[in-house]
């Protein structure tokens, strides 16, 4: 997901207020405590099985859809019907799983899946600092909302006010979150496997998924050192390493971006991002 | 047809990558917390991955020939395009989906 936009991050469909793929609001230069004092999230008697639903709902259909997409490609590959739901919901992190879908279809070595997996999900690395865990009552429970702490999950539970949030509240954002993908995806495999089943190029899902995302993943930043590092990375990546083009870009990519902060580290503050849109 | 071991063990190995991930800065919240390197990554990485993420798809069409080439790149433009005509996720996937198949299948 995706996120973002799991992750992921991911619905994103019209104008929802959380871009995939995107770290939330608390993000950024500021990825310390969230906002302290009077933001209340919660409307008046309302319970936080309620308000996880409300604030999860226009995400929760985007989840659906892109599931869907994910699901009509695992059809359109060839692979086994039950790989939909079962990367939906046991690895549950948005854009990694459609690249998995082309990886498993192509048997990639597990040592290229895990390496892809690892720095496409290597942002979840700082989700933790900013995530209300504490709120959350009982051990399983805690568990839970670790595993299914996608890129959406995120940028909703880390909202203004998240140090008040309820336990129901954060625990129902993850749960519908993660309904809605694998159900979106096993709804997106049966339908890839009857109606379209004899058709060529569904697999375009894929391709039309990254090139939407990325397009709202921009706009939504509109980060244009970040993008223009991006767009050199992958270009010099598909010049020289066209068969593992993925993989070098993110690495360069990673690199460039620490280049970056160390040479805005010498400016007085550590870089202040361009303003979200 | 990938084997079903082969598949599962993919699956729960990105899964078990994943929830690490998403599992250590709850352990070493105090290490990471002040560091600005790991904030402006994560500020950064996101929107810089999918961009990549974007130019992959693209060199990942097969350009071995118009047949396979032209549909995904007529859906390309034709998702690009109503993306930013309309900003509706779901209304450019259709649109460009459906591009590439009818070309895919009754004109090439």
């Amino acid at each position: 997901m995706a996120m973002h936009h799991t992750s992921p991050d991911t619905g994103q469909l019209s104008a929802p207020s959380t871009p995939a793929n995107l770290p939330g609001p608390a993000s950024g230069a500021t990825a310390s405590a969230p906002i302290t004092g009077e933001h209340i999230s919660q409307l008046p008697g309302e319970s936080g099985f309620k308000e996880g639903l409300r604030v999860a709902g226009v995400l929760c259909v985007g989840f659906v859809v892109m599931g869907m997409g994910l699901g009509v490609l695992v059809a359109s590959v060839g692979l086994p019907w039950w790989v939909a739901p079962a990367l939906s919901a046991i690895v549950f992190a948005g854009s990694v799983e459609f690249l998995l879908v082309g990886m498993l279809a192509t048997a990639a070595p597990l040592s290229l899946i895990a390496s892809t997996t690892l720095l496409m999900n290597a942002r979840h690395l700082v989700y933790g600092i900013s995530y209300p865990l504490q709120n959350i009552k009982g051990n399983l429970a805690k568990a839970l909302a670790v595993y299914m702490l996608c890129d959406e999950a995120y940028a909703l539970n880390t909202a203004p006010g998240s140090q008040n949030f309820r336990s129901s509240r954060i625990m129902t954002v993850s749960v519908v979150l993660w309904l809605s993908w694998w159900g979106g995806s096993t709804l997106g495999v049966i339908l890839g496997a009857t109606f379209l089943s004899h058709l060529e190029g569904v697999d375009f899902v894929m391709t039309g998924m990254f090139l939407v995302l990325s397009i709202d993943a921009y706009r939504a930043v509109k980060d244009r050192i970040t993008a223009s590092l991006a767009v050199a990375a992958s270009l010099t990546a598909i010049v020289l390493a066209p068969h593992s083009m993925l993989l070098v870009s993110l690495l360069a990519l990673v690199v460039l971006l620490i280049i970056r902060h160390l040479t805005t580290q010498r400016a007085t503050t550590p870089a202040k991002e361009a303003p979200r849109a | 047809m990938p084997s079903t071991g082969y598949i599962l063990s993919a699956i729960f190995l990105a899964a078990g990558i994943t929830f690490a991930l998403r599992l250590i800065p709850f352990g070493v919240k105090s290490l990471v917390k002040g560091s600005a390197l790991v904030a402006n990554l994560a500020a950064w990485l996101p929107m810089g991955a999918i961009i990549c993420l974007g130019f992959y798809v693209m060199a990942e069409i097969d350009y071995s020939s118009r047949e396979t080439a032209l549909p995904y790149l007529a859906g390309a433009v034709v998702t690009v395009a109503t993306h930013l005509w309309r900003k509706n996720l779901a209304l450019s996937l259709i649109v460009g989906t459906a591009t590439c198949v009818v070309l895919a299948n009754w004109v090439f």
